[in-house]
This record gives C-alpha cells, structure tokens and sequence, in this order.
C-alpha cells in the first residue's frame, strides 16, 4: 500500500514535472520565471525524492531540444530562405542573419538557464542523499548546447559554412568599403576599427559569434571567418595588381591585410579581450597567405616579367620576397619552364630572341634568386634547346661582337668578368672567401630535380651563354670565322673595331685560346704595310732578268696576305682568271717574292672583291663585285655574245655555278639571258633595262654572299671526325653484326688514344650519317654496318 | 698492343668487346694467289704475359689450308717457337695472309689439302666448293 501511495506520488509529481518543463521552454515572458521556476524546482525534488532524476534530466532535455528546433530553428530559417542566394549579398540577408540569431540566442540563453537550473537541483538532491552522480547527469548544460548546435547546423537548407562565409564576406565587404571610403577621404584614419565602423557594427559581428558560440560552433564559425577572409583578400590581390610590372604590390598587399582583415578578425572572433597570441597567429597566417598568394600570381606572369626586364624589376623583388617566406620554388621552376617551352622553345621563335630571353632570364633570376639554383632548373631546358638551334652560335657570336645593334650583348662583354680573381690582393680575397664561408647555406632541396654536378654557377652572362655548349673551343672556333668573313670583306685595312673586340674576349677566354685571331688581325695590319711596300717598291730592287720584262701597272691591285695556318679552312672555288689580271696578280707576286724571300704569294682569287667602273650605253655604273661576277663581265669585253656552255669554260666555272653568277648581271640588265635550241644565251645589252641600276647592286652583293663563303664551324666538326673514319671502318671490318652507335662510341673512347677521342656521341652520329649518306655504310635500326 | 686501325690492304683486326686480350681479326686473301676474293675471319686471344708470349690464333671461318685443320688451329712457325716480342698483330696478320699463298707442305695439318696443293686448279675448286658451303 505504502509503495502504491508513493507510487502515486510520484505520478503526480511527473506530471507537474512535466507540465511545467513545458511551460517554462515555451514561455518566452520572462516575467513567470520566478513563479514557474519554483514550480518546477519542488517537481524536480519530488522526482528526485523518488530516484528519478535521471529520467527527468533526460526528459526536461529531450523536451528543450524539441521546443528549439521545432519553432525557434525552423522559424529562423525559413526566415532567412526568402533571401535566397541570388538575393544573397544584400544587406537585407545580413540583418535578417543576424537577427534571427539573436532572437534564437534569446532562447537559448533562456534554455541554458534551465538546464543549469535542473542541473543545480539535481545535484543538490544526490548530493544530499549521498548517492554518487550518474554518469550521464554530469554536464547536461553542454550536452544540451551540443546537441542544439548540431540540430541548428542540420537542419540549415544549404552547407551551414557557406552561410557563415557568406554572412562574414558580407559584413568584412563593409568594413573594407569603408575603409577605402577613409583612406580617399581627407579625414584622418580613425584609431582603430570600431571607432570607424560604429559600435552597431561592431555588436552585429560580436552577436553572430556568441550566438555561434552557444551553439558549440565556435570552430565552424572561425574556419568560416578565415576562409571569407581568405577569399576577400585573393578577390582584393586581382583586383589591386595591376598588369605592369613597375610597382610593387607585395608591401601594399601586406599593408592591407595589416589594416583591414585583421582588425576585422579581431572584431569578429575575439570576444575575450587581451587574446594577444591569437592576433599574432592571425598576423602570420595573414601574411602568408598573402605571400602564398601575391607569389603564385606573380609566378604565373614570370614569363612577361622576364620580358619586361628590367622595368619589372619591382615585380621581380616581390618574386624574390614571396618565394623567400613560401616553398613555391617547386611551383615557381614547373611554371615558369611550362611557360618557355609554349611560348618561346619553339620552331617560330628566331633564335635571337630566344637568345635575348634567356639573357633576361639570367638577369632577373640574378635578382630573384643570387644564388643561381633557380636557374639552374629553367634553363637547362632553354639551353639544350639553343643546342639543338643550327644557327645559336652564330647569332651569339654575332651579338657579342656588334656594337651596334640594340639588343646586342656588346655591353655584356665589356663588363669584367666576375669570375676571375687576380689574386692582386691576397689578404682582401681571403677575408671574401671567409665571408663567403660563414654564409654559405645548403641548397635547398626543392631544386633537387636538377642535377647538382653543374657546380659552377658563376652568373656572368657570357660564361652562361658560352656555357650553351658546354665548351669555348666551339666558341672560339665560330667566332674565328666570323672574324677571317669580316677582316675578308675588308677592303681598307682598318680593324681597329675588331682590335678591340678580340682583346675584350682575350680577357674572357684566355690568351692562349685566341692566338690564331691575333694572327688574323696581324695579318691584316702586316698586308697593309707589304702592300704599300711593294706598291713603291723601285724597279732596280727586282732581279736583272725580271727588269727585262714589261710589268704590268699595279696600283689597281692590293692584297691581303693571310698565314694559311692560323685562318680557317677557306672554301676554294676554282675559276679561270681572266689574263689582264692574272698578269697584275703574277706582278704583285713577284715583287712579294723579292721583299719576302723566300715566301711566295698563293693567290685565291675567289676570295677578293672587285671595284669596277661599268659603261653601258651613256650611263656608269661603279660597283664592287665578287672577282667571280667580274671574270664573268670580262669575258664579254671581247664578246658581246656567249653561249652558256661556251662561257662557262673560258672562265672555269660548271654551267650551274655560271648560272648562279651571272644572274647578277641579268639582274644589273647589263646582261640578258635568251633560251636557244643550242642552250642558254647571254648577250650584251647596249643600254640599262629599266628596273636595273645601282640600287639593286648592294643587294645583289650580299644575295650573292649567302653561299657562305667560309665552311661553318659544323663543317670544321665534320673534318675532324674524319681521321677516326679508319677506326670505325676497321672496326666494322670485323664485326659483320654490324655495330650500335654507342658501342662504336665506347670503342673508340677506350681505343683511340692519338688523338684522344673526345667527341659526343651527336657528333659521332651525325659522321656515321655522313659515311651513310656516303655509301660507305649502312644503317639499319640504328646498327651500323660495312657496305 | 699496336692498334690495327691502318688501311692495310687485307688485315685488319679490332678487340672484340670491351675486353683487350680477345680481337676479332679479319683477312683477305692476298692477290695472286687462289685465295683472291676470300675472307677470312680469325680470333685472336692474347695471354696475360703478352708480347713475351703468342696470342693464340685461330681461324673463325673454316679454312682448307694445308696448314690449318679442322678446327682453325693454324701451324705457324712464329704463333709457336719463333715468337718474339717484336710481332705485333699486324705482322702477325701478315704472316698468316702470306701463308695462305705460301703452305708449308712438309709439315700438314691437312694432308689432303697439301696433296692437292700440286694440282692448283683442281685446289682453287675444292677450295671454293669449301668455302661457298661454309657460307651457307
């Protein structure tokens, strides 16, 4: 009967228990509280009197967490659904956002006092009654604020972070529209952000964040704050940076973040005053995202940057700034290389401009990175490309020696080359190297990729462009023919110009290295004085029997008296002389005979140049042509009419290799080509056509000049490779498998001893290519065998 | 070891491989002789203690010489007791070529070859015969 009377009891006690839990979550009149809650409170203890404070905890919660979400949650965001996201960005959204969660956290903090209250009362009773706590009754306050947030965040109709961001891009768009708004105006810059924005703006922020904070989402709101920030900054950075290279944005970048997204976090996420290390944090990750950020912006345009050099140079040091405080050298050498092999590593780019290029890239990734390791990632591909250029050498050469070209390299060679020390000052080189020493660092190891044998990484423009091809003597080589085109050409003897070029690169590669070009220029300068030696020369100096004969006149012929072993290898084109000059030449060279004996003159007339004076009809043409063309015209002194075959032979020339010649005549319209049954006609013309004349003849020159007079440095390479033709024809002798390229490679490198082998395995490639083209071997899927 | 990379017309020989001490040689029937027109391919294997030593010569190709048998082993005064230092294998090369034109009948290792050698047409076809099999 007892327990049936306290059984009772207790029903009834649940049941105004009940009641009153949900009185007291629906009411939102704070005015009951004090009488509900007494209510409530001698509920609670009659449970709890009954051992069923457990039950209740459970119940006054279940109940709690219904009554939020069902009209409070719900209702906030149906709410908030009208503005949907097309709407999103209004004002409107923001107050209806912010509002609502403040009604909500009206409730809530009216909730959390009742569970606080509950707690208390559960507490007080087991505590009374001595009975340890059940597990699950401890910390039912945040138990409840748990399970709120995670109703609140499911149930929102779209990704509760992008609410948030969205909420918090909104409110930092204000603060930085306003800041700009400050900055323009006149007005001094207020002290700090709140005085700026208002203290409505402020308890806006702070709202959303306690609100978020209630509802144990303090983490998504901070990640969701970062990342509109995050978003804000990247959207400022494109819309600031400008496409000129020629000012920095790096330092307004950090300047900005330091003025407008960190007060802005501090406003927004910092509710508990003097959190100085959080500020510091945000600090740091500000600045590096801005780093990351600014640094692969710049990256992706370091291709124009290189261009641009050197009036990007602010941009450049923005580069350098950025990759110092990031690791996106990773990024930086994939980007940049992915960039020059699309837009310059191709076949339409002349090699000049890629040469222009890579000196620029040498420039500024001289500033980017003085220690040369970026570089030695991207230009590897630059340089193997201008390897594979037929033409690189040249156009080095060319824009090394010619001063007078914009984009020549002129400049670089006058500068001193940094690399060699004279060891003037011993004591002063040594205190470098200590220098040097103390602050040395390891490389990074991002540049890894990159084989680390290329130790010498002297960024001296020349050694870099020289360093193309791996060796000078290649260099020096091309440059040699260059110089014997140039000091041919000559007519006056004057090379003072080339002088001082080759004494420029005497101090680059060395004097030793350059000795046959001073030869060359020794000969020219040596020519100029023989030739006028043997210009005056009295008749009583030549020998008694030579007086007897009649001399022919010599003031129309000078020479240049070259020592065949220091020029190179000069092509020879063999054509008959015509004999008026041959006797001049007979003449000078005899008269060289008498000064120089017992050195004799080897005239290739082919190589000179000729000044002539030409009447045709009533016009003079003065023009200066390869003795070729002259020999040509000569033959029609005589003649005013020659078949071709007829022509060729008097003056030694195949008939194609007439052809070719004479058309600069035709072109003149000093001569005409007829078509007969008999062959190709060349007749004499008694007046100029029209369209010929003197404008055209310096163009002709030069058209005629294309044949290159002197065998290219590649030829040099191949006549080289000549003597070990032996060896590879006597080892294919013997193998009748025939052989693979680099066995013959390997073979001859181990065998070959005088001289040492020490071509590349290209080189040996494209010499079996020429033994192959000969005929004398074949080739069959890359195994080479004797014919 | 001097180098056969000389344009003699007939010899030439090249190590085999990456190893010193085995060449592959090659010879070319000297003019005149009924040889004309066929090669040859020999081996060449030198020992450690060369030139105090012969390399060990034998023919690749078979060859139907009075001096050499079956299996290429060539009877050579100079590849045996009169070796010196002072043969290089050109020399040697020579010597062989110069063999082949020039069999030494007193001392057979193919006595049928040395027979026949009297009858030099009949030799020049039994000698072709052998050599085109061998092509095949």
């Amino acid at each position: 009967m007892v327990t049936i009377m306290a059984e009772a009891g207790t029903l009834k006690a649940w049941q105004s228990f009940v009641q009153s839990t949900d009185k007291e979550l629906e009411a939102s009149q704070q005015a009951t509280e004090q009488q509900a809650t007494a209510e409530l409170t001698s509920a609670i203890q009659k449970l709890c009197a009954a051992g069923l404070a457990e039950l209740a905890g459970f119940h006054f919660l279940q109940r709690a967490q219904d009554t939020v979400q069902d009209p409070h949650i719900k209702h906030f965001w149906e709410r908030l659904i009208p503005h949907s996201p097309s709407k999103a960005e209004t004002d409107e959204w923001s107050s209806t956002f912010t509002s609502g969660l403040q009604e909500l956290v009206i409730v809530l903090k009216r909730h959390c006092q009742l569970v606080e209250l509950l707690s208390r009362q559960l507490l007080a009773n087991r505590a009374a009654a001595a009975e340890p706590l059940p597990a699950s009754l401890i910390g039912l306050a945040a138990n409840y604020r748990r399970s709120v947030g995670a109703a609140f965040s499911s149930s929102a109709p779209a990704s509760l972070a992008g609410i948030l961001e969205q909420h918090y891009s909104n409110c930092l768009k204000d603060f930085s529209n306003a800041h700009r708004n400050q900055e323009d105006g006149e007005g001094e810059l207020p002290d700090s952000a709140e005085e700026m924005m208002g203290i409505a703006y402020v308890k806006r922020l702070q709202t959303v964040t306690t609100a978020l904070e209630l509802l144990g989402l303090e983490e998504e709101a901070a990640a969701a704050c970062m990342s509109a920030v995050g978003r804000h900054v990247r959207q400022h950075l494109k819309t600031t940076m400008q496409a000129s290279f020629s000012c920095s944005i790096l330092d307004p970048a950090l300047a900005y973040v330091d003025a407008v997204p960190l007060p802005f976090l501090q406003m927004a996420q910092l509710n508990v005053a003097g959190a100085r290390k959080q500020v510091e944090l945000w600090s740091a990750m500000l600045g590096y995202f801005v780093y990351d950020t600014v640094g692969a912006m710049r990256i992706a345009q370091f291709f124009d940057m290189v261009v641009d050099w050197p009036d990007s140079l602010p941009a450049l040091r923005d580069v350098k700034e950025c990759l110092a405080h990031t690791n996106l050298q990773p990024h930086f050498i994939t980007s940049f290389r992915i960039a020059t092999q699309q837009r310059l590593l191709h076949a339409g780019a002349a090699t000049l401009d890629i040469l222009t290029q890579y000196v620029n890239t040498i420039k500024a990734l001289k500033e980017v990175d003085p220690r040369g390791m970026l570089l030695n990632a991207v230009g590897e591909p630059i340089k193997a490309y201008l390897r594979g250029r037929p033409d690189t050498i040249r156009c080095i050469v060319h824009s090394l020696t010619d001063d007078n070209a914009d984009d020549s390299l002129f400049g670089e060679l006058t500068q001193p080359a940094d690399e060699e020390g004279d060891g003037s000052d011993d004591d002063v080189e040594d205190w470098d190297e200590l220098q040097a020493a103390l602050q040395w660092k390891p490389d990074p190891v991002e540049v890894g990729m990159i084989d680390s044998k290329g130790r010498e990484r002297s960024l001296d423009i020349i050694s870099m462009l020289v360093g193309v091809y791996g060796s000078k003597e290649l260099f020096i080589n091309e440059y040699r023919s260059l110089l014997a085109d140039k000091l041919l050409a000559k007519t006056d003897y004057d090379c003072d110009r080339e002088i001082r070029t080759l004494e420029l690169l005497k101090l680059r590669f060395g004097e030793a290295n350059l000795h046959n070009c001073e030869v060359m220029l020794k000969d020219v300068a040596d020519s100029k004085r023989v030739n006028g030696n043997i210009r005056n020369m009295p008749r009583q100096a030549m020998s008694p029997l030579r007086r007897q004969h009649p001399e022919a006149p010599l003031t129309t012929t000078s020479a240049t008296i070259i020592s065949a072993l220091f020029w190179p290898t000069l092509p020879e084109e063999k054509f008959t002389v015509p004999t008026e000059v041959q006797e001049q030449l007979d003449a000078y060279a005899a008269r060289f005979f008498v000064l120089k004996t017992p050195r004799k003159l080897l005239w290739r007339p082919d190589l000179g140049a000729v000044n002539l004076t030409l009447t045709v009809g009533e016009e003079a043409l003065d023009l200066t042509v390869t003795p070729v063309q002259a020999a040509i015209l000569m033959q029609f002194r005589a003649r005013g009419e020659w078949p071709a075959a007829q022509l060729a032979h008097a003056v030694g020339l195949s008939t194609e290799a007439l052809r070719v010649r004479i058309m600069f005549w035709i072109n003149q319209g000093v001569l005409t080509e007829a078509r007969t049954a008999a062959g190709l006609l060349y007749t004499r013309c008694e007046s100029l056509a029209a369209g010929g004349g003197g404008a055209a003849a310096a163009v002709a020159m030069e058209e005629d000049d294309a044949a290159p007079t002197i065998s290219s440095a590649q030829g040099q390479a191949l006549q080289e490779m000549a003597v070990y033709e032996q060896f590879v024809m006597g080892m294919l002798t013997n193998f009748d498998g025939g052989l693979a390229l680099d066995r013959i490679h390997n073979m001859l490198k181990m065998f070959v001893v005088d001289p040492p082998y020490d071509k590349s395995a290209d080189q040996l490639s494209t010499f079996l290519g020429q033994l192959v083209a000969d005929e004398k071997l074949s080739c069959e899927a890359g195994v080479f065998r004797k014919r | 070891m001097s180098l056969m990379a000389s344009a003699d017309p007939g010899v030439s020989a090249f190590p085999d491989g990456d190893s010193l001490f085995a060449w592959l040689g090659t010879i070319h029937g000297a003019k005149g002789t009924v040889y004309e027109g066929l090669s040859y391919k020999l081996s060449l294997k030198f020992p450690t203690d060369y030139p105090f030593k012969a390399p060990l010569v034998k023919f690749e190709t078979g060859c139907f010489h009075p001096n050499v048998d079956q299996y290429g082993n060539i009877c050579l005064d100079i590849l045996k007791d009169k070796w010196s230092a002072a043969y290089s294998v050109r020399t040697v090369l020579l010597s062989i070529q110069s063999l082949l034109g020039e069999p030494n009948n007193d001392s057979p290792l193919n006595a049928y070859a040395a027979k026949l050698w009297e009858n030099q047409a009949e030799y020049r076809r039994v000698l072709h015969k052998k050599y085109s099999e061998l092509q095949k």
